[in-house]
């Protein structure tokens, strides 16, 4: 959709685009700028510059508005806005006000012996004799690999010289003769022994003995009853 | 036709040469250079010494440091320039390297306190030597005044982050373009336009209270 144009009034060069009055007007003094003359006008094919623009819009194009970078129809959008917004056009006035310092910085002028001290420093960089790349930048990563290569060369001359890289045989013991071991038949004591240390009691209740023991055990305990009987 | 006067100029002696040297672009200076011609280092020179020192000194806030770094990029350049490629700006590749060495030397300083001390120092100094006037004509009040306005500038940028500071020196004291600006710091276009804008709002919301 086309906005409708503002003002009826055919536009004139040299006078602004907006209000139609002519520019050097102190009451508009943000579009003298010399560029918009016979390049912008209000009606015709040129009217896309009339949506209204917010003041995000504003400030994201405001370092390209400054530096003279933006087309000619967004600079008029930036310049109605200015007209439009107190805020923004005090924003533009701080900034501008403030780059006007800075770029009006007077300039810092080398001393006199400038290039006198130079050419010294170049002279004696010239007759000073070439040092070889790795004393002039010091160890890089070609003197790194050999250093490191050598100390792998002589670790591993001194590993094979004490014969650490020779390979492990498995253990041979002398042949054995393997007989079977007596069977031992244990003692009434040992196994009392035994049974009263794993369940912390000096003496094991006889229901104990007859369900948890082994059977060898409690063949033992009977026997040894009759005997005391 | 830069060839030509080139070879002009390398034929020529003395004065002459000078003068053909002073119309030549700063590829076709680099090419005489290149060629033999010494006294093409010393146009070099001339054209960069002041420009780049304002740079530096804005950068870094030293005045006899940026003089040292100024002098220490002549003498890369001088070692160097056979390996520049001269498809690229002479200006951006000298300034890539200025802007390193600021950099350097504003890393170098932030790990020692003892520069830092040296800064305040000269700058201590320089508030207690007397008020030179540059020009008989005007008033004491004026030359105090333009004195502190620049003094409040100079602080003002001091107190921006480093790498907004860069951007913000190319641009608005060096005119650089912002593809130039890019590629002497090393990023993208965007965000070049991101930290001018940043810069430049810092800059106003840092010098406005003095100014009202």
């Amino acid at each position: 959709m086309t906005p409708a144009c503002s003002s009826s009034r055919a536009w004139q060069p040299g006078s602004c685009v907006t209000c139609g009055n002519p520019f050097r007007d102190a009451a508009h003094p943000r579009i003298l700028e010399p560029r918009l003359h016979g390049r912008v006008r209000l009606c015709g094919s040129y009217v896309g510059f009339f949506s209204p623009m917010d003041c995000r819009a504003f400030r994201n194009q405001h370092v390209a508005y400054v530096d003279d970078f933006l087309p000619g129809e967004a600079v008029v959008a930036m310049q109605r806005h200015l007209l439009e917004c107190e805020r923004c056009a005090a924003h533009d006035a701080k900034i501008r006000r403030s780059l006007l310092l800075f770029r009006n910085l007077p300039p810092v002028e080398t001393s006199p012996d400038f290039y006198s001290r130079l050419s010294a420093r170049i002279e004696s960089e010239r007759a000073a004799p070439k040092q070889p790349m790795f004393a002039a930048r010091g160890p890089g990563i070609g003197m790194f690999m050999g250093v490191a290569a050598s100390v792998v060369t002589v670790g591993y001359l001194a590993a094979a010289s004490l014969h650490w890289t020779a390979p492990r045989g498995d253990v041979v013991l002398a042949p054995v003769v393997a007989t079977e071991p007596a069977v031992v038949a244990p003692s009434v004591e040992n196994q009392a022994l035994v049974a009263s240390v794993s369940a912390g009691m000096p003496v094991w209740p006889m229901v104990l003995f007859a369900e948890q023991a082994p059977m060898r055990f409690a063949q033992v305990q009977f026997t040894r009853a009759s005997w005391k009987r | 036709m830069a060839d030509v006067a080139i070879k002009r100029a390398v034929s020529l002696p003395g004065a002459a040469v000078r003068e053909r040297l002073r119309t030549l672009d700063d590829s076709a200076v680099v090419t005489a250079f290149l060629g033999g011609e010494e006294r093409a280092f010393q146009e070099l020179v001339e054209r960069y010494q002041t420009r780049l020192l304002n740079f530096v000194y804005r950068t870094i806030g030293d005045r006899e440091k940026a003089e040292d770094l100024v002098q220490e990029v002549f003498i890369r350049v001088h070692r160097h320039l056979h390996r520049f490629d001269r498809s690229k700006k002479f200006s951006t590749w000298i300034y890539t390297i200025a802007s390193n060495l600021a950099k350097n030397e504003l890393r170098n300083r932030s790990r020692n306190p003892l520069v830092l001390f040296q800064t305040i120092k000269k700058n201590w100094q320089d508030e207690e030597r007397p008020l030179q006037f540059e020009d008989s004509n005007s008033r004491p009040d004026d030359m105090y005044r333009k004195r502190h306005l620049r003094e409040l500038v100079e602080e003002s940028v001091e107190r921006l982050p480093e790498h907004h500071k860069q951007v913000f020196i190319l641009r608005e004291l060096e005119g650089k373009s912002y593809e130039e600006i890019a590629e002497i710091t090393a990023c993208n276009l965007g965000t070049v336009k991101s930290r001018l804008n940043r810069a430049r709002n810092s800059f106003a919301e840092i010098i406005a209270p003095a100014l009202d």
